[in-house]
């Protein structure tokens, strides 16, 4: 009996041709994932855990005393990356859209060279480039902005902001350039007909219209940055901690990984609330979908 | 729309933008040339004195050619499973498209800190030593979501009646999957391996928790970053941005040149479902 004859008799559909991918997801991402899960509920020891079970760890990481402040910290750090990546993201998909000409094609191939500048050059590269002596600091020098360096900018918030939102926005071009698509310029001409200002264009007619994928945008942004743990580690100030850093503190420096998988499924469970409430707050403003008119 | 006052803010954002997204790779790639130990101004010269110290130095050798081994076995390996993954997805009776689709999607949606650190204790669970093979299978994992949506998308833009015509004349399935599915496929299958390749190469955050004691190129330059300002950690990062660029150029020029031979096909529209016939028609051919 031979494999086709096995398969035509148990019924495999063409579906079965995706089993050993799912197989190999099954084995190297939900069982570690669940393995993640059950450490949270052990007990820790250096680099193991043992038995028994509790709930001890969930209550440790959010009264432990450092957690308040990284959370903070990443809030605010994710947000303002996010927040800049998607209101210059909105600037540049819309110039791509509207007015771009033929200069669409090479400023979106730019943007997405870009992207293939590795993850950790981009962070280096703001070392070099925020410095005392760096070359941010030698072009507003030889302008005659300023007659000594500007020292803050490195090992600093804004460092960290300036490299999350090189990483950050070309995806966020990228996804509010595809969301622009339907938006016939013709709609924002009938806009401008009726005597729809500029502002008024934006406010009720491109945002309205937008607010699924600018969410969406937002929302990966801020998962995207907020867990980064290699960006404050080298452009971040002293004490500027953040939760992807002390994950991974947790689990490489302290070897305490119930606490370090608690505070991940914290975090995680974190960001699935802010997808919640950011699709309950679209469906409610009615916003989650929209009808194209042709 | 087209009036010339309108997007005046639009545009000085866009070019500032470039700028911001350009200048400090321009930066790096300067002072790689730069013939001092310097990294800041004045630029005293070009030398290539960096890129030689660089290739000459044993931890970078075995870095690349770690990277290189990594990302050819995750792409590699992504592209059979993956493509499988995508056509069993596609095909897929409506009930498990939904849940099957999910799975094959979900691993993008976790940031990298945490599959890292949930494939790290997983793996010293499975008491499985942390090495280069624990990297390449933590890779897979990471980049396999990636090639399945783009391959997914154009598995589902198939005409399925090519199949059906191969079908109907009594090809099996493996032989319809081969030769009528394939065929139509593979410069996209091709596209998302190279992605997949360059995903891997430059991935850290996740290969920092599961490489043990072996190197990556992005391992490399992390533990050269932690220890000073050195100006090789500028030849390496040159290289990268190099080396992603000309794979780019190249995907790019490739789709350009089959654009054109697709276009110039359409005179005669029948060829592709002729070629369907043909290859179903003669099914002992096919082994």
């Amino acid at each position: 009996m031979n494999a086709s004859v096995i398969a035509r008799r148990l019924r495999f559909g063409p579906g079965a041709a995706s089993a050993p991918g799912a197989l190999g997801l099954i084995v190297f991402f939900l069982a570690p994932v669940v393995t993640l899960l059950v450490y949270s509920f052990l007990t820790s020891g250096r680099f193991s855990v043992a038995r028994p079970f509790t709930l001890s760890n969930y209550d440790a990481t959010i009264s432990a005393a450092g957690t308040a402040g990284a959370v903070r910290n990443s809030v605010l750090l994710g947000v303002l990356a996010a927040g800049v990546a998607v209101v210059v993201g909105l600037a540049i998909a819309s110039w791509l859209r509207y007015y771009a000409g033929r200069l669409q094609n090479v400023v979106l191939s730019m943007i997405i060279i870009s992207m293939f500048a590795s993850y950790l050059v981009r962070i280096y590269a703001f070392r070099i480039l925020l410095g005392d002596e760096g070359a941010v600091n030698t072009v507003l020098d030889t302008l005659g902005i300023v007659s000594e360096p500007v020292s803050w900018m490195l090992f600093s918030r804004f460092a960290v902001v300036c490299a999350l939102t090189h990483i950050a926005l070309p995806y966020v071009v990228l996804i509010l350039y595809g969301a622009f698509r339907p938006l016939d310029p013709a709609y924002l001409e009938a806009a401008q007909d009726l005597g729809a200002g500029a502002l008024t264009r934006w406010v009720r007619v491109i945002l309205p219209t937008m607010a699924a994928p600018i969410g969406s945008a937002f929302l990966m942004t801020f998962v995207l940055t907020s867990a980064d743990y290699v960006t404050p580690q080298f452009l971040g100030g002293t004490g500027q901690q953040m939760v992807g850093l002390l994950i991974q503190t947790n689990f490489t420096v302290a070897g305490d990984w119930a606490r370090g998988a608690a505070l991940s499924f914290l975090t995680l469970g974190a960001y699935l609330l802010c997808y919640v409430i950011m699709g309950l707050g679209l469906r409610i403003a009615k916003l989650n979908t929209i009808r194209w008119g042709t | 729309m087209r009036s010339q006052s309108g997007g005046r803010i639009q545009t000085a954002v866009t070019f500032a933008a470039l700028v911001f997204l350009f200048a400090p790779l321009i930066v790096v790639v300067l002072f790689s040339f730069h013939s001092s130990g310097s990294l800041s101004f004045p630029f005293e010269g070009f030398s290539l004195r960096w890129y030689r110290a660089t290739f000459e130095s044993p931890q970078f050798r075995s870095a690349l050619e770690n990277s290189l081994i990594v990302a050819a076995v995750a792409a590699a390996t992504t592209l059979v499973l993956g493509t499988l993954a995508a056509y069993g997805v596609s095909r897929a009776s409506p009930r498990l498209k939904g849940p099957l689709a999910l799975t094959f999607f979900l691993p993008i949606t976790l940031p990298g800190v945490f599959l890292g650190v949930a494939l790290l204790i997983y793996y010293v669970r499975l008491d499985l030593q942390l090495s280069l093979t624990t990297i390449a299978i933590s890779h897979m994992v990471y980049v396999s979501p990636y090639f399945f949506i783009v391959a997914r998308t154009a598995m589902d833009r198939l005409d399925p009646a090519l199949e059906e015509v191969a079908r109907d004349l009594g090809a099996r399935p493996v032989e319809v999957f081969v030769r009528v599915t394939l065929p139509q496929l593979w410069p996209i299958l091709l596209g998302a391996t190279a992605l997949a390749f360059m995903l891997s190469f430059d991935e850290f955050v996740i290969t920092f928790f599961v490489a043990g004691g072996d190197t990556t190129l992005p391992v490399f330059i992390f533990g050269q970053m932690r220890r000073t300002v050195d100006p090789t950690i500028n030849v390496v990062s040159s290289l990268l941005i190099g080396g992603s660029l000309a794979l780019w150029i190249m995907a790019f020029i490739y789709a350009a040149v089959l654009q054109r031979r697709a276009s110039a096909k359409k005179t005669e529209p029948p060829t592709a479902a002729a070629s369907a016939v043909q290859t179903a028609g003669a099914p002992a051919e096919a082994r």
